[in-house]
């Protein structure tokens, strides 16, 4: 079910209108139901992957609880330790258990999600391998990727992790624990949840709250606009662009301004998901976390990568990049560096080392082919050398008089970055790595800066009043943006008006989308770009 | 506070409705045969006033005349011709009539010119057009429309029916094709009874191609889709006792043509139903077309053509069905209104024949 369809507003309907009715006792299995209804409808198929997860999450949970309450009852009552050492030895043993518990359901979680992700990619890359041999290829599995699988392990996968630290107490109830990993608003395109933030929402009881209700609405109305009305209208010209460069000789200022846009219309369609799967949650009284802040008045690589996709950063942060960069070996290399390298690089260069495999698998986590790759390691290249190098670029901003607060230096820092970021998109949206690569080359093949006076971006796929409306819409997304950056609560405004003007708003806010959207005929508006990942 | 919210959330509803039919009308894509304003006038005639209402193409639309019908036979009848008319739409604007229960026409005269054709709305987007305006014509007859819809669905499965339901979810994209005259009503000319008359003639000759009449022309195989539709058509006037005839209206008879009216004067007489091939060289003669001047392209006659066609013609479906005369009946004043208001609106064409 595409949560932009009738059916997807009659489900919410039913599912919102339902969980204020029936007795609040029922509030979480209702949401369980529905969670699964939901998941259904997008493939009967599907439903063993999410079973397999739940399940085998929820096992190896209560084995890890157990063998923490065996170790505290084993310190505490029935063999208390009687020297350091003895319990050093006993905790080391449990930790070793712990982690042949973690291991084992990670390799199964992740196996499984390697394997339906990367399979074909891997037989490809074996394939190309044997032809130079001249040896008979393997066929192609063509697993359909079950739906939001990269999203429910992760989180799953975070909740043991999170027991396995005695951050949190394992579920004890397999149904609650069902409705954690299948939470039907987040289970396509995230946000990538935390069982301490998500679970005690998850099963509290609610009241019907207007306001609540009323804010959720407006979220999504807001979800849908940036969607339906800025997104897909963006598209027209990157997917024209994209596809047929090499035909029509697209190059130079319209290859670059069609990755640019790129860049925008995966914002607009990825934080207007967001925004609707935030808006449905609301409803329901459930804070989901906030998977965006303004990611284009970042003024680094880095951090843009801590306001786009946040909750993915944040788990590759939590589970990943620190248990790297505080590993043993880590550590080992940090001290045999001192003496060769200095205090400073020996420090930072195992963090580089940690960010950088952190951002080689965030790329590799968007998908299967040597482009997402690439795309890994460019954004990894400049968030670990910005670390890196920065004892010289504050040199360099020492010499020549750098005033780091004021407004040109930050907007050229913001303007960096857009660049940088923008780069990084030829990887990927290109079809692969060859095609990224190509169409580089076409962007520097020409210096055509008449395309942009001579109307020629009006032959992309969208008329002139098409176009001028889509540069207006972008304006008005980065003016919201700019705003909410300053603190402005829009939502808040809207809600102090008189009845009158906030009807009004409401009313231009629906009719935008019905007029203004890029829906039927020849518009596939059903498919969110990170839906796939 | 639940009453406040049941309040606020109708009276929402309630603008939300009113403005989307406001803005729905604005943005509706404004047909040619605005056959909406047709059905209204249709359905505002007096109880029981028409007794034969012509369905079909635009050979239809443009050559059936009935101010001229009447004036020549005192015969109330209407044109709901409509471009392409797809079998589909014959069927739908069948079904449309049947659903005025204030109206029953004792003959309906099709085209069924499409029986060799697989006309759908998921072939083209120029079909998706003539199926849409036939479905929206129609009043907002819920249940009508949405059996339509169903079978619509059946043969055009990428049809999305939500949008003949509403069809601003289908037009939005005109935003910026919106013109004045999207925001006014159509020009009032009920008293056409649906009838085109477009005084206009084209720059060549047509030709009726008689030798092409006795050249052994194969008939068009019928197509399953667009014959069952006919037949189906066919079996619903006769379940509500309404007469049925089938014409074919004058135009340059190409072998193509030809073969259509081989087809259709098969069916016609395996289903029992009365056919008038007007198209024939006999026909031409006797109703006195003129290749140079009663045509305004090679299919479709000019106001002076149909005038023509629409004199002969009225008088043999009178003939043939016992069409009553209702001239000089005051309960038909109203059509005598139109006839004068018609030709006082094309008073240089129509002097021409004596009115």
């Amino acid at each position: 079910m595409s949560i932009i369809s009738i059916q997807y507003f009659v489900f919410i309907g039913i599912v919102v209108g339902g969980y204020y009715l029936i007795p609040k006792k029922a509030q979480w299995p209702w949401l369980l139901a529905a969670s699964y209804a939901f998941y259904l409808f997008g493939g009967r198929g599907y439903v063993v992957y999410l079973l397999f997860t739940t399940i085998s999450t929820f096992l190896c949970g209560r084995w890890l609880a157990g063998l923490n309450n065996i170790y505290t009852d084993t310190i505490k009552h029935a063999n208390p330790p009687k020297t350091v050492q003895e319990r050093r030895e006993i905790k080391a043993r449990f930790t070793r258990k712990k982690r042949g518990v973690l291991a084992l359901a990670m390799a199964a979680n992740f196996g499984i999600l390697g394997f339906v992700k990367y399979i074909d990619f891997i037989i490809g890359n074996v394939n190309s391998v044997l032809q130079l041999f001249h040896a008979e290829s393997f066929g192609f599995l063509n697993i359909a990727l079950p739906l939001g699988i990269s999203f429910y392990t992760f989180q799953s996968m975070g909740y043991l992790v999170d027991i396995y630290r005695g951050k949190v107490q394992a579920d004890t109830n397999p149904f609650r624990f069902a409705l954690f990993v299948s939470y039907f608003p987040q289970i396509i395109q995230g946000p990538i949840g935390r069982y301490n933030d998500l679970a005690s929402q998850l099963y509290g009881q609610r009241s019907f709250d207007y306001n609540r209700v009323k804010f959720g609405v407006q979220r999504m109305l807001w979800g849908y606009f940036k969607k339906m009305v800025i997104a897909d209208r963006i598209a027209v010209i990157v997917n024209e662009v994209f596809g047929n460069y090499v035909e029509k000789n697209y190059v130079g200022f319209t290859v670059f301004a069609a990755v640019l846009l790129y860049g925008i219309q995966i914002y607009a369609d990825f934080s207007g998901g967001m925004d609707i799967v935030f808006g449905v949650s609301e409803m329901l009284g459930i804070h989901l976390s906030e998977n965006f802040r303004h990611p284009f008045l970042s003024r680094s690589v880095a951090e843009f990568w801590q306001r786009w996709h946040i909750t993915l950063g944040a788990w590759m942060r939590d589970y990943l990049f620190y248990p790297l960069a505080l590993s043993k070996p880590f550590g080992n290399m940090s001290r045999a560096l001192r003496k060769r390298v200095g205090n400073y690089v020996a420090k930072v260069l195992p963090t580089c080392l940690a960010s950088f495999i952190v951002f080689v698998l965030i790329g590799v986590w968007h998908g299967a082919s040597w482009k997402y790759v690439a795309y890994g390691i460019y954004q990894a290249v400049f968030v670990s050398t910005a670390t890196l190098l920065e004892p010289f670029y504050a040199k360099c901003r020492i010499f020549f008089h750098v005033q780091t607060e004021r407004f040109s230096f930050r907007m050229f820092q913001i303007l960096r970055t857009i660049l940088i970021v923008t780069v990084g998109r030829y990887f990927s949206r290109a079809v692969s790595f060859k095609d990224a690569v190509r169409m580089g080359y076409y962007t520097l093949k020409e210096f055509n800066p008449w395309v942009f006076f001579n109307k020629s971006f009006y032959k992309l796929g969208l008329d002139r009043e098409n176009f001028e409306l889509m540069l207006l819409l972008i304006v008005f997304l980065f003016a919201v943006d700019y705003m909410q950056e300053r603190g402005i609560h829009i939502r808040e405004r809207i809600a102090r008006q008189g009845i009158v003007l906030r009807w009004t708003i409401y009313m231009l806010g629906i009719f935008s989308i019905i007029i203004f959207g890029m829906y039927g005929q020849g518009f596939d508006i059903s498919t969110f770009i990170y839906q796939v990942f | 506070m639940i009453r406040k919210l049941l309040i606020k959330g109708v009276a929402f509803l309630l603008i939300f409705t009113l403005v989307f039919l406001c803005v729905q009308e604005v943005m509706r894509y404004k047909y040619n045969e605005r056959l909406a304003d047709r059905y209204r006038a249709y359905m505002n005639e007096k109880e029981n006033s028409v007794d034969v209402v012509f369905i079909g193409s635009s050979s239809t639309y443009c050559d059936v005349v009935p101010d001229v019908m009447w004036k020549e036979c005192g015969i109330t009848a209407y044109n709901l011709g409509v471009v392409t008319s797809a079998a589909f739409i014959s069927y739908s604007q069948l079904r449309f009539l049947l659903e005025v229960k204030k109206q029953k026409p004792k003959l309906i005269v099709f085209g069924f010119t499409r029986i060799g054709s697989n006309v759908r709305a998921s072939t083209s987007a120029k079909h998706e057009n003539s199926h849409r305006k036939a479905i929206e014509a129609i009043p907002p007859w819920w249940k009508l429309k949405y059996e339509l819809l169903l079978e619509l669905k059946k043969d055009n499965p990428g049809q999305n029916l939500i949008t003949y339901l509403f069809p601003l979810l289908r037009y939005h994209s005109r935003w910026n094709d919106i013109k004045k005259s999207d925001f006014r009503p159509a020009e009032n000319d009920d008293y056409t009874k649906g009838g085109l008359f477009r005084n206009v003639t084209a720059d060549y000759v047509v030709d009726c191609h008689a030798d092409l009449f006795d050249s052994g022309i194969e008939p068009v195989k019928p197509d399953e889709y667009s014959a069952g539709y006919y037949k189906k058509i066919v079996e619903l006037c006769r379940e509500n006792d309404i007469e049925i005839a089938v014409a074919n209206y004058p135009k340059e008879n190409t072998e193509e043509w030809i073969a259509i009216f081989e087809a259709l004067e098969i069916f016609c007489s395996e289903n029992g139903v009365q056919y008038y091939d007007l198209s024939t060289p006999e026909n031409w003669a006797e109703i006195g077309i003129d290749g140079t001047s009663d045509f305004m392209d090679y299919d479709h006659l000019n106001a002076r053509g149909a005038v023509k066609a629409s004199r002969a013609f009225a008088r043999r479906l009178q003939e043939d069905f016992d069409l009553p005369d209702h001239r000089g009946d005051a309960e038909y004043d109203s059509w005598e209104e139109a006839w004068n208001l018609f030709y006082e609106k094309n008073t240089d064409v129509l002097a021409e024949f004596g009115y």
